[in-house]
């Protein structure tokens, strides 16, 4: 029986997969190593810190014994202890005991451990010991975050090694002969735009977690505006550049050329990253953060452009779910890698990190092959005013936008982008923590995208599955009502990207169901074109919203607020869906 | 570097030959001569400023004049200093001061010293006396060295030692420092919740404070619910604390706070305190750069030593029963058991 010779690119899928089932097992095994060595060197080292820090109490009850005091009618004894375990957080427990083992003097709670004695002497004899005791909940706590930590990298790792074995397989593919050729050429090229594309979307999402923190501490004090309001202006600013100029770069790179406009893109990111890293002030990071805008709009455009020249119509949804998975991909190693850098470097070796990534982005997109002059069209061209008039007057347009895609993006926005990074910041935790945070978000939204894609193709009602998503994607801000720290923005999180990816699949369907009228009769351009330029509004407008909350009621309180405003789009949403199906 | 080697080559010529032989480490041919007047004759700071010149081999020869706390003395004082024309004067003290140069924007050359610069020691607030307009730049040859540390920070002190809602505060109204610091803190006290009690001690027949009574006063400030007795750099006060005011305090169980190295020495428990030598010393280092360094008077800052020492008086904490708190023997200076009935 002769064998048919494998097919290549089988071959190729089977060999990304094999490569990553061996990362993982060997990160798992490094990430359990890790969390085991640490569990052991862990409560030693502790130990060995509490002693030193009861010595330095010993050492300052020795002065006043010397000065003729005596241990019993010491003055402000816990008060300074309480002192103490404030800057020594790992301590549970600190107390003076006399020589007969009596507590003369303590701070927190004896959790009746064995804890670290150091002998009080004075004179040569011991009068007393100082005593201290770890605190388990702190080393709970400690394991963890670090365990959260390594959970991150393990992920980040296989995120990135999975983008960069596609790169290498598909790009190293051996050309076919015969009639494949031409579309093998295109799917080559699509694969070395991959690389620059998530490069360039990593250098932008590693700034996330700490961006609004950064904008934060460059507020003058004393300034107009409140800082909560400041941290969210360079945000605005972005996501404004980016709607705004959509339309006209949609133009723009059909007469230059993609390629072209994607290495323009990218340098003026370089550049803007660069800048924001080196800004001495608000005015000159939104400014820098307003160019790296038009940077993101401008590889933006040219990555879709890109895939639509060298994409056949049979071949495009493959093409754009390539375009989506690098930006995925991107918005989980991102935050993370981001927020650790900030939390250990500092938030300007974040934004230089972020220029060299999308430094290696411009290098990389140099690889993208020319393309044929004159392009395919994209039906990417601006709408007319008049065709924003026509779409904006249709109700049911409205209905899919006003209340379900705009109101998302909002609460994607005014959440995941502005809140997290304040709140987390404000209940005392790292840049790091915010990143995971954001990283969950989106390896929620990766799990569930092709399930709910799969859900549109079998056909569930799309407005179910839209509203559903919407509504899902707001309970985790009610989360907060719970408690203030970091754990409920977890949750915040992960529901907003299980919501999401619940609906994003099933909007533009559902838009293009209740617009058919209007996209027999005008293409898809119209209705389209306003409805990513009322979402990427959204985009902008989420911030701005949330930032007003937070300072009218605080960052807590803010996630609840918007949570609950979008929960009412979402059900306002549901309850016309009966009526708009008609 | 080169640059600057050519410019002090080009400037030594310019300099007087007595400031570059001081450059030079030589000994200055005829030494400057300096008028101090003091307030009850020399103390540290005295002691300070003349060791300042002598360590550093700059010649200077000192004509030393006290008051004997009677400010009526001061106008011979001036005619005699105006009429020997020394290089510098050193005053000791806000009342003195006034005294030998007056007031910055009541100018009356006839009976202050106007042309000589001066240079004072101990003088809390210089702003709030009329000495000089504004400490950075007196605008007049007047400057020197102030000895207090902020208001906030000596009421913050007390409050670490032992917490008070009410403060006692006994002062000289014929003192315009005492009573500066009286406004500042009231103004203190106010925006802080503390209230202020202030007693002013009785005039004599001649309108000048007397002791009389002084004991007294410190009871009606205790019996009003003051939980310290807090001692202003107030000069006449200075000369009343050991003897009538700490004593009286103590025998009620006041702990009293001082603010001045002297008034720290009269018994109190504690204190946030300049060193009087040092800041002597530092009075002279403004004068060096008058004389040798030829700085107009003017334009020298009015500064506080950057450094105060928190001193408690470990006997006087045990008489009062009012141990200080474990965290000060981190860095306060105990005085107590090395001055133990030496005061």
């Amino acid at each position: 029986m002769s064998a048919l010779p494998p097919d290549p690119q089988r071959l190729q899928s089977r060999l990304v997969a094999t490569i990553l089932v061996a990362v993982m097992l060997g990160m798992l095994g490094v990430t359990w190593a890790t969390q085991r060595a640490f569990q052991e060197l862990l409560r030693p080292e502790l130990q060995r810190k509490a002693g030193v820090v009861g010595g330095s109490v010993g050492e300052l009850v020795g002065k006043a014994l010397d000065h003729g005091l005596a241990l019993p009618e010491l003055a402000g004894v816990p008060a300074h202890l309480d002192a103490v375990r404030r800057q020594h957080r790992e301590l549970a427990w600190l107390a003076l005991r006399d020589d007969a083992g009596a507590v003369l003097f303590s701070s927190g709670r004896d959790e009746g451990m064995h804890g670290v004695a150091v002998p009080l002497l004075h004179q040569g004899r011991q009068v007393g010991v100082v005593e201290t005791q770890v605190s388990d909940a702190w080393i709970r706590h400690t394991m963890l975050e670090a365990a959260l930590d390594l959970g991150v990298v393990f992920v980040v790792a296989i995120f990135l090694t999975r983008e960069l074995l596609h790169t290498f397989v598909s790009v190293g593919a051996p050309p076919r002969a015969g009639a494949a050729a031409g579309a093998a050429a295109g799917a080559s090229a699509l694969a070395r735009l991959r690389l620059p594309l998530f490069l360039f979307m990593l250098a932008e999402e590693s700034t996330r977690a700490f961006l609004p923190g950064y904008a934060r501490a460059l507020a003058p004090a004393g300034s107009a505006l409140s800082p909560d309001l400041l941290a969210a202006l360079p945000i605005v600013v972005f996501m404004l550049v980016v709607a705004l100029g959509q339309p006209a770069l949609a133009t723009w790179s059909e007469r230059a050329g993609p390629r072209r406009m994607l290495l323009r893109g990218a340098l003026l990111g370089v550049v803007g990253l660069a800048g924001a890293a080196l800004a001495s002030g608000v005015a000159a990071f939104v400014a820098w953060r307003g160019l790296c805008g038009l940077g993101y709009g401008m590889v933006f455009v040219a990555g879709q452009g890109l895939v639509l020249r060298h994409t056949t119509a049979a071949g495009r949804t493959r093409g754009f779910a390539l375009f989506v998975g690098a930006i995925m991909a991107a918005a989980v190693c991102g935050p993370p890698i981001g927020g650790m850098l900030a939390e250990h470097v500092g938030p300007r070796a974040g934004f230089a990190l972020a220029a060299v990534l999308a430094a290696l982005a411009c290098l990389a997109a140099r690889g993208v092959p020319r393309e044929a002059a004159g392009g395919a069209d994209d039906g990417l061209a601006a709408p007319a005013l008049r065709d924003y008039a026509r779409v904006f007057g249709q109700g049911r347009f409205l209905w899919v936008t006003a209340l379900a895609a705009v109101p998302a993006k909002l609460i994607l926005a005014g959440a995941v982008f502005y809140l997290v990074p304040i709140h987390v910041l404000a209940a005392g935790g790292s840049p790091a923590v915010a990143g995971r945070a954001m990283m969950l978000y989106a390896v929620a939204l990766v799990l569930v995208l092709p399930r709910a894609t799969a859900w549109v193709e079998r056909g569930v009602p799309l407005a179910r599955l839209v509203g559903a998503g919407l509504c899902v994607s707001t309970l985790g801000g009610f989360a907060l009502v719970l408690g203030d720290g970091v754990l409920p923005v977890y949750l915040v999180t992960v529901l907003l990207g299980l919501g999401q990816g619940l609906s994003i699949a099933a909007q533009s369907s559902l838009l293009a169901q209740v617009c058919a009228a209007e996209i027999g009769a005008h293409g898809s351009g119209p209705a389209f074109g306003a409805y990513r330029l009322l979402e990427r509004l959204g985009n902008a407008g989420g911030p701005v919203l949330a930032g007003a909350l937070a300072l009218a009621l605080g960052t807590a309180s803010a996630f609840v607020a918007l949570a609950g405003l979008i929960l009412a789009c979402g059900l306002a949403f549901a309850l016309l869906a009966r009526r708009m199906a008609r | 570097m080169k640059r600057r080697d050519l410019l002090a080559l080009a400037g030594a010529p310019a300099l007087p030959a007595g400031a570059a032989a001081a450059v030079a480490g030589g000994a200055r041919p005829t030494p400057w001569r300096i008028h101090a007047v003091t307030y009850r004759g020399r103390t540290d700071v005295e002691r300070g400023f003349a060791d300042y010149f002598a360590a550093r081999g700059i010649p200077v020869q000192i004509t030393w004049r006290d008051i004997a706390l009677d400010p009526a003395r001061l106008p011979r004082l001036v005619d005699e200093i105006r009429r020997e024309r020394p290089d510098l004067v050193h005053t000791w003290g806000t009342g003195v001061t006034l005294g030998i140069a007056g007031r910055w924007d009541a100018p009356d050359p006839a009976r202050y010293v106007r042309d000589i610069p001066v240079v004072f020691s101990l003088v809390a607030a210089p702003v709030g006396a009329g000495i000089v307009p504004d400490v950075h730049a007196p605008g007049r040859p007047v400057t020197g060295v102030s000895h207090v540390a902020s208001l906030a920070v000596q009421l913050q002190t007390m409050a670490d030692y032992r917490p008070y809602r009410t403060v006692g505060m006994l002062h000289s109204p014929n003192e315009p420092n005492s009573t500066a610091v009286l406004n500042e803190l009231q103004a203190l006290g106010r925006s802080r919740g503390i209230a202020v009690l202030a007693r002013p001690f009785r005039a004599n027949a001649s309108g000048q404070p007397s002791a009389d009574g002084a004991a007294e006063l410190v009871r009606q400030l205790h019996a009003q619910g003051a939980q310290w007795l807090y001692m202003p750099p107030d000069s006449f006060l200075s000369t009343q604390a050991r003897d009538v005011v700490v004593p009286a305090a103590l025998a009620l169980g006041l702990p009293a706070f001082a603010s001045t190295e002297q008034l720290m020495s009269a018994g109190a428990l504690l204190g946030l305190v300049s060193r009087y030598y040092n800041v002597g010393q530092f009075a002279a280092f403004k004068a060096e750069q008058i004389l040798s360094g030829k700085v107009p008077a003017a334009r020298i800052p009015v500064e506080t030593l950057t450094r105060f020492s928190l001193q408690i008086d470990l006997a006087v904490a045990r008489r009062l029963g009012l141990l200080p708190p474990l965290d000060m023997f981190n860095y306060a200076e105990l005085v107590g058991d090395a001055r133990n009935g030496s005061s």
